[in-house]
């Protein structure tokens, strides 16, 4: 085995084994934190199956986003929505044979990709030429929107400029998951763009990527409105309050 | 510290582990590839895995554009050299399952529309081209206007 796929077969397992339980370890602490206030941004539903689909609008639809601002909304929406007709293309590299509804959407995946690098390009403009996000803009939020577009750009090229042996590929993951490597391709562009990949996959539990499991978890979107029907206490308030 | 040596380790053996033992009988699924006839493709066979789609749509715009009809990067060429033939000698369909184009293609989850017009096998009988090329062509073109046709209404 060469070198190369010996670094990159570590660097998978690595930065798997650290997306898996850094993000378990993140959801269960999100999950434990207190909840102290009733703070549901209103209007806000009123029944528990109202607050399912509410968070449902949310993640599918970006609604808030889309209710404040319309422009950041079609960037941030179109990038979301086309990474995930992308990742959904990228899974005829896990399984053989692979799942008919895989193959047929192929095509949109290859579409998708312009979509998410249009999406993204437009979310660091927002960065560079809002003069009130630029003020709060860390270096970690335009790091983090060029790692990703390097991801984009590469996987475009390999698409359709410098093509690399999509089967060679395909053995190697399909390696991964075997437990039974194979050798990678090493073609420069798809080093860099399965290198970026995995440098994503690391940062994802330590970064705001974070937000993705969040938003779940954000009080303001996932509690029900009922503060009248129903006293909110959390049990460490409760606590304090039997001992008075 | 203990618990991230631990992980280290651990995550070391993996790799060790999924070392393969012989090459040969590897649990990795492989598309079957069989070998064109002749010593080699009309490129290196690593240019051809990456590229081939673009040498064929390449060929087929100058072809439909330009009428430019040289033997290279020919459709019909990479049929008549990779068809397979059955036990009874006659060509299997190249789109056949585990046929050369479609067994590489199936893997990659890649779908071709081309063999809706073009002949998935080789002429039998006649392998020049020459001779062939005015039926090949007169059929490809009336299928041609077929669909048109169908994709105007
Ligand atoms: C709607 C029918 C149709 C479809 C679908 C189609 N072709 Fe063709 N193709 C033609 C016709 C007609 C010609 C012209 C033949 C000629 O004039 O010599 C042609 C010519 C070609 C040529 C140049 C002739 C040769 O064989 O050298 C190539 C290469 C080619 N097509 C490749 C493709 C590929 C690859 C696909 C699938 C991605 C495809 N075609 C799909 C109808 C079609
Ligand atoms: C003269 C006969 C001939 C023609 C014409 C031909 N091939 Fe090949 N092809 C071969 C041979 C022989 C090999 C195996 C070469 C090797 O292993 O070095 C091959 C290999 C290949 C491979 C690589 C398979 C692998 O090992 O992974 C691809 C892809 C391929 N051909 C596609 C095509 C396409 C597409 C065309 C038409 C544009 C075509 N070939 C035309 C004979 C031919
Ligand atoms: C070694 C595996 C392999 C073999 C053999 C092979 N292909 Fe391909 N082919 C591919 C891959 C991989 C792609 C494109 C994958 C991608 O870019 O997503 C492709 C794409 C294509 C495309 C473009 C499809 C599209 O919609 O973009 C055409 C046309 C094509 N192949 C024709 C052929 C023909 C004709 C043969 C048989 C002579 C053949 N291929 C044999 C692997 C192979």
């Amino acid at each position: 085995m060469s070198l190369i796929t010996t670094i990159y077969t570590v660097l998978f397992y690595f930065a798997t084994a650290i997306l898996i339980v850094g993000v378990a370890r993140k959801i269960y602490i999100f999950a434990s934190a207190p909840a102290p206030l009733k703070i549901p941004t209103t209007p806000a539903p009123t029944t528990r199956s109202g607050v399912v689909y509410r968070l449902l609008r949310e993640v599918i639809l970006f609604e808030s986003l889309f209710k404040s601002n319309k422009w950041i909304w079609l960037f941030g929406w179109t990038f979301h929505m086309a990474m995930w007709a992308v990742l959904a293309r990228h899974l005829r590299y896990f399984m053989e044979p692979v799942a008919g509804l895989i193959t047929l959407i192929q095509p949109i995946g290859i579409y998708a990709g312009f979509g998410m690098l249009i999406g993204l390009i437009g979310l660091f403009g927002r960065r560079i030429f809002v003069e009130r996000i630029r003020y709060i803009s860390a270096p970690s939020d335009y790091l983090m929107l060029l790692l990703i577009i390097g991801i984009a750009v590469t996987g475009l090229l390999m698409k359709f400029v410098e093509h690399t042996d999509i089967v060679a590929v395909k053995a190697y993951t399909l390696g991964l998951v075997y437990f039974d490597i194979q050798p990678m391709p090493e073609d420069p562009i798809l080093m860099v763009h399965l290198a970026s990949v995995a440098l994503l996959m690391i940062i994802f539990p330590i970064s705001k990527l974070l937000h993705a499991p969040g938003v779940f978890f954000s009080p303001t979107r996932n509690q029900v409105d009922n503060p009248r029907e129903q006293r909110h206490l959390s049990p460490w308030a409760a606590q304090l309050e039997s001992k008075n | 510290m203990k618990n991230i040596r631990l992980f280290f380790i651990a995550l070391l053996g993996l790799v060790f582990a999924s070392l393969p033992a012989v090459a040969e009988n590897s649990r990795v699924p492989m598309p079957e590839i069989t070998k064109g006839k002749g010593e080699q493709c009309v490129r290196p066979a690593d240019d051809m895995r990456k590229n081939h789609m673009h040498y064929l749509s390449h060929k087929r715009d100058k072809t439909l554009r330009e009428g430019v009809r040289t033997k290279e990067f020919s459709l019909k060429e990479c049929i008549a050299c990779h068809a397979k033939k059955d036990d009874a000698g006659q060509f299997v369909s190249i789109t056949d399952e585990g046929q050369f184009c479609q067994s590489c293609h199936s893997y990659a989850s890649v779908k071709l529309d081309c063999f809706e017009c073009h002949a998935t096998k080789p002429q039998q009988g006649s392998h020049d081209m020459s001779h062939s090329h005015n039926d090949n062509d007169s059929v490809l073109l009336n299928k041609l206007v077929q669909n048109q046709n169908t994709t105007d209404n």
